[in-house]
């Protein structure tokens, strides 16, 4: 019996710490921080104190390479897409937003020519429920559209607004327009953004789509997507990328003309992958981004739309690796 | 003679490599149906080739989506949060455009699509 108890002690106490540590886990996420936790109601609910937008709540980094070369990042999001279980067990690059090679995508995957890879700019459009809108992306020949949904084909994509700004386009709901291309880097500003560390780079972008007038649902959709596949790599610089800059690569028209069209997309570098694209991307940025100011020049004048539309466009590019 | 033909090579395969060859590319497109249950909330469709993931595209469970590729042998998997599964190897070659039916089923069927 004494020996019985000898053995059932330390695994008690085993057990009980093993618990209380799992439980100031869940702690930081879900006390006293839930404004930090993307999915959560008081999240949702827009507490302006602090920062909003941090889908790690502090978490250590204990990046780990897995199998195939790719890594495993050491410490997850407090909130989980549901999809994050069914990808994270049949692939080995999920953590990754594409087949990935040393400081980028591995371009040998997809079709189409140039170093960029805009992955995922979603579109959203506010306006009156009923309306009927027509996107149409114009890729310059460049660029290569790689994929989208609902199918954009030559014409574009048809839709009518819903609710809350979701879109009917033959039936089905969606709640964005969505597209990724490939397109020539050359274009791309190099100069103005900011760096930091994984943990701290979903929250800054997030903080800067806010600022530049994005909605809670899109900057929930931008968490939620991107705190999952930012590489598991440890500093990232970031060069945000105006309307101005990716007319070049691909102009999107919108009909009827929106009062608005507020558009960036985040091109983003593993610190490792800075000076490997020769004077492009040589160094961290100079300067700061300012979303406010810098998002002003890719807005239409109040004038020149008739209609109430306003169409937000939030994307995320990488380059080739090597 | 052997520095002409070699110049016609490197001609041709300049063409190929230039972004007028880039539409060339196989496209599949795929629309997606879904029984009663699985109707609500979009579905996640998955795109590989040899266990690496090319694309992965949120998509309604009645929606439509398209995916530009290179010439290959692919795994193409749909999921829904309810358990709705659909998958199919696929084989696309150069110039090729594949038009997908897909019908989600329960996920212990796991059959369904067609093409």
């Amino acid at each position: 019996m004494k020996r019985l108890t000898a053995l059932a002690i330390p695994l008690i106490l085993f057990l009980a710490v093993t618990f209380v540590q799992k439980s100031n886990a869940q702690f930081q996420c879900t006390t006293g921080m839930e404004y930090n936790c993307p999915g959560h109601p008081a999240w949702q609910q827009r507490t302006l104190q602090g920062s909003r937008w941090c889908p790690y709540c502090g978490m250590q980094d204990n990046t780990m390479m897995g199998p195939m070369g790719y890594g495993t990042p050491g410490f997850f999001p407090s909130y989980y897409p549901s999809w994050y279980g069914y990808g994270a067990m049949a692939y080995p690059n999920f953590f990754y937003p594409s087949p990935w090679m040393g400081w980028g995508v591995d371009g040998g995957y997809y079709p189409g020519h140039g170093g960029g890879y805009a992955a995922k700019p979603n579109v959203y459009v506010e306006g009156k429920e009923g309306l009927s809108v027509k996107i149409q992306v114009q890729l310059s020949n460049d660029s290569t559209l790689l994929a989208a949904a609902p199918i954009h084909g030559n014409d574009g994509w048809k839709g009518r607004i819903l609710k809350e700004g979701k879109l009917e386009s033959k039936g089905s709901e969606y709640g964005y327009f969505y597209y990724d291309y490939r397109f020539d880097e050359k274009i791309l500003q190099d100069q103005a953004g900011f760096c930091a560390l994984r943990k701290d780079v979903i929250e800054k972008m997030a903080e800067g789509l806010n600022q530049a007038g994005f909605k809670d649902r899109e900057i929930v959709d931008f968490v939620s997507h991107w705190s999952i596949k930012i590489p598991p790599m440890k500093r990232f610089c970031v060069f945000p990328q105006d309307q101005r800059t990716l007319d070049k690569a691909a102009k999107v028209q919108i009909e009827p003309k929106p009062k608005a069209f507020v558009r960036v997309q985040f091109i983003v570098i593993p610190e490792e992958g800075l000076k490997k694209y020769g004077s492009l991307f040589a160094s961290e940025p100079k300067k700061a981004w300012d979303f406010v100011e810098q998002g002003k020049p890719g807005r239409i004048p109040a004038a020149a739309g008739q209609s109430d539309l306003i169409v937000r466009e939030w994307g995320v590019g990488f380059l080739q690796g090597n | 003679m052997e520095y002409r033909l070699l110049l016609k090579a490197l001609l041709a395969l300049g063409l190929i490599e230039s972004p007028a060859f880039a539409g060339n590319e196989p496209v599949i497109t795929a629309k997606l149906s879904a029984p009663a249950d699985c109707k609500a909330g979009p579905a996640q469709a998955w795109l590989s080739m040899d266990s690496i993931l090319i694309y992965q595209v949120e998509v309604p469970p009645t929606g439509e989506l398209e995916m530009h590729v290179k010439p290959g042998k692919y795994h193409l998997v749909i999921t829904h949060p309810k358990g709705c599964f659909a998958e199919k190897p696929i084989e696309v070659k150069a110039s090729q455009t594949l038009n997908l039916e897909i019908a989600l089923n329960a996920a212990k069927e796991k059959k369904g699509m067609k093409k």
